[in-house]
C-alpha cells in the first residue's frame, strides 16, 4: 500500500508529493500548501512520484489557484499517466494560473 | 495461462472511511491485473471506482462500501454499493465552492454508469461502472 508523503522543497520552491493523494490524505497537502499560498509566487508541485490523485485533490488545486489569484501560480511538474489522465478529463489545463509541465 | 487465476466474480466489503479508499483501489488493481486488463483500462477503472467509493464515504452515512467485480467476455462491471441514501443533486460548481465532480468524472472514465438510488425506507445505493476490456 502506497502511503502519501508531502515535503517542502526549495529549488524549485514548492512541494514534493509521493504515493497516493485522495480524500484521506488531501488535508495533509492542504496544510503544507498554506505557507506557500500565503507567500505567493510560483509554487511547484513535484508529482513525479505521485501515482494517484482523485477529484478531492483537484478541488484543492482549484481552491489553491483561486487563493493565489494574481499573486502567483501553480506548476504541476511531471505527472504520471494516471494523473495526467485525470487532469485531461477534468480540463484542468484550461485553468489560468495552473501549468502542467511534462 | 491458468484460467482459474482470472476471477470472473469477486466481492469484498470495506469500511466506509477515507483510509479504505487506497485499499479499494489496490483491490481493483489486483483484480484487473489477474484479468490482464490493459493499463489504460485499469487506470480509468481504478479512478472511477475510487470516486464512487469516495461518494459512499462522504454522502451515504453507510458503515460499509461493498465492491463487486464481474468480468465478462468483453467488459468488466464493478458495483460500488453502500447502505445509505444517495443524495441526487445537480451541483453547479461556483467560484466559492467547487465540488460535485465525482459523477461527471465517473461518467467520463467509464463506458456506462448507472446509479440505483436508495431511499429512506430501503437504503442502499449502488453505482455500477462498466468498462470495455479493449478500448479500440
Amino acid at each position: 500500500m502506497a502511503a502519501f508523503s508531502v515535503e517542502r522543497i526549495d529549488e524549485p520552491r514548492g512541494l514534493r508529493l509521493e504515493g497516493e493523494l485522495d480524500l484521506a490524505t488531501v488535508a495533509d497537502m492542504e496544510a503544507a500548501l498554506q505557507d506557500l499560498v500565503r507567500e505567493g509566487g510560483v509554487i511547484t508541485l513535484d508529482v513525479r512520484g505521485l501515482r494517484f490523485m482523485d477529484s478531492s485533490a483537484i478541488q484543492l488545486l482549484i481552491r489553491t489557484v483561486q487563493g493565489l489569484d494574481s499573486r502567483g501560480r501553480v506548476v504541476l511538474d511531471g505527472p504520471v499517466h494516471s494523473v495526467r489522465r485525470l487532469i485531461d478529463v477534468m480540463g484542468l489545463n484550461r485553468i489560468p494560473n495552473l501549468e502542467v509541465r511534462e | 495461462m491458468n484460467r482459474s487465476s482470472k476471477r470472473a466474480r469477486a466481492d469484498r466489503t470495506f469500511p466506509a472511511v477515507p483510509e479504505a479508499l487506497v485499499e479499494i483501489r489496490d483491490y481493483v488493481r489486483s483484480l484487473a491485473g489477474e484479468a490482464r486488463l490493459p493499463e489504460r483500462v485499469t487506470e480509468d477503472l481504478v479512478l472511477a471506482v475510487s470516486e464512487a467509493s469516495a461518494n459512499a464515504v462522504i454522502h451515504s452515512g453507510s458503515a460499509t462500501v461493498r465492491i463487486q467485480w464481474l468480468l465478462r467476455d468483453d467488459r468488466v462491471e464493478v458495483d460500488v454499493a453502500d447502505d445509505g441514501v444517495f443524495r441526487s443533486r445537480v451541483r453547479v460548481p461556483s467560484a466559492d465552492r467547487p465540488g460535485g465532480f465525482g459523477i461527471p468524472l465517473m461518467a467520463a472514465l467509464s463506458d456506462e454508469v448507472s446509479i440505483v438510488e436508495g431511499t429512506r425506507r430501503r437504503p442502499g445505493t449502488s453505482v455500477r461502472l462498466v468498462k470495455r476490456s479493449r478500448q479500440d
